[in-house]
């Protein structure tokens, strides 16, 4: 009897099983997976929300002897980047860049929705992280995501009902046109590498980059707007007989500290 | 049944906090850590087997929908999963001793990532990445991080958590 009803349950869930699967493969997961997602997705952001408060909790705890430090070196960079900023006004384009630092969504005419970073997904070969809104908030593939700075860290690569994945820039798939130093003529496509950094390929080796030159989007694909702040090159990798040259990108942003993201909707 | 849905209850749990809280400290917990398949074999090894066949569906379904990769992996690999522990535990590990516990665990691990490394490979050959980039150094990093972790994990809860060392029969081998 009691193997009967082992059996019996057992069938019940590999039903299940299937119907989910097969349902989503059937494009009927808005049905199944949304009302799961529902139910989850409140719970993840208090789980996110807990672990974040603990982080910031140990974290100021972990590095409360190196603030007298830490705060000399900022005073120091801070007026390295007054300085810094005084000459960039000088030029326009690289201004432009620049200018998505201060209120950037205020500034522009982006559509733009908010959303909060839910977590990351079991694969571990992606750098992908879950975003809280999907499909019903008018996300769709491909989209610029950014902090509110304007500092882009991927884009949209798989939408569901209310829950979105966003490819971080240092994924290896990961893909983005930009340009150098505002300057058209170097145009080069950025690209995640072992997935820990971001680096720029193919650039002719004509084009005038040095480090610290400022690298932003070009505006040559689909929905991504031109000027989203990436990072700053840190390192320029010449060959002797290459026709091209390489450049590793510092990224605006530290990647795994976002907790609230932009997502730049298409115009239309 | 209130034992069925507590279980299920802890799943959500054990899987919210692989999704939502690890990633959030960003320091790449969640990769070194498998909370779900942990969870997993804790309830397989203690409870019954019908529980703990639901328990790797409900898991591998719900890790499924917020998955990247194609919808069903998770599912496939908890499953094999339950085979395969359900298979030592009833062969070669019949003992409910310590050095069973991890056996059991570093099986399951050796499994999830086997048929994960497989399908990876899988999704190589199809080109959706470069061999170098996606199965670099970090990423057999990781897996060998997993295992020492939940070797240290269930060493921490054994000493530190008297109920479980009850349940055990045995203190390493018996």
């Amino acid at each position: 009897m009691k193997k009967i009803v082992f059996k019996k349950s057992i069938i019940i869930l590999v039903m299940v099983a299937i119907v989910f699967i097969g349902g989503h493969y059937a494009g009927l997961g808005k049905y199944t997976e949304k009302y799961v997602a529902m139910i989850l997705n409140p719970m993840e952001r208090s789980f996110g929300f807990l672990a974040n408060g603990l982080a910031d909790f140990f974290s100021f705890y972990l590095t409360k002897d190196d603030y007298i430090s830490k705060n000399e070196e900022l005073r120091m960079e801070l007026t390295k980047l007054a300085r810094e900023n005084i000459a960039l006004r000088e030029k326009s384009e690289e201004n432009e860049l620049l200018r998505a630092k201060l209120n950037f969504f205020d500034n522009e005419d982006y559509p733009y929705t908010v959303a909060r970073v839910l977590g990351r997904s079991l694969n571990y070969e992606t750098q992908d992280v879950l975003i809280d809104k999907g499909a019903i908030d008018g996300i769709r593939n491909g989209l610029a995501v950014t902090t509110g700075e304007g500092i882009m860290i991927g884009k949209i690569v798989k939408v569901e009902e209310n829950f979105s994945h966003v490819r971080l820039l240092q994924d290896n798939r990961s893909r983005v046109a930009v340009v150098v130093a505002a300057k058209q003529s170097n145009l080069g496509v950025a690209h995640g590498e072992h997935n820990m950094s971001v680096k720029i390929d193919m650039l002719p080796k004509e084009s005038e980059i040095k480090e610290g030159d400022m690298v932003g989007t070009s505006g040559l694909e689909i929905d991504i707007p031109r000027g989203l702040l990436v990072g700053e090159i840190v390192q320029i990798i010449r060959g002797e007989e290459s026709l091209w040259q390489e450049a590793l990108i510092k990224p605006a942003a530290d990647y795994s500290q976002v907790r609230i993201v932009t997502v730049i909707l298409p115009v239309n | 049944m209130f034992k069925f849905f507590g279980v299920i209850f802890l799943s959500i749990i054990a899987v919210l906090i692989q999704v939502a809280f690890l990633p959030a400290f960003g320091m790449n917990i969640e990769g070194i850590i498998n909370i779900p398949l942990l969870f997993f074999v804790f309830v397989s090894f203690f409870l019954i087997r019908r529980l703990s066949f639901s328990l790797s569906l409900i898991l591998g379904l719900i890790l499924d929908i917020y998955a990247s990769t194609f919808f069903g992996l998770f599912t496939l690999i908890f499953l094999v999963c339950f085979v395969v522990l359900e298979f030592f535990k009833h062969s070669v590990l019949q003992n409910k001793s310590l050095l069973s516990f991890l056996i059991l665990n570093w099986i399951v691990i050796f499994v999830w990532h086997l048929i994960y490394t497989l399908v990876l490979l899988t999704r190589l050959s199809l080109g959706d990445f470069v061999w170098g980039d996606a199965i670099a150094s970090r990423y057999w990093l990781n897996i060998f991080y997993q295992f020492v972790i939940t070797s240290f994990f269930v060493l921490f809860v054994y000493i530190f958590i008297p109920k479980f060392k009850r349940g055990l029969k045995g203190d390493l081998l018996h």
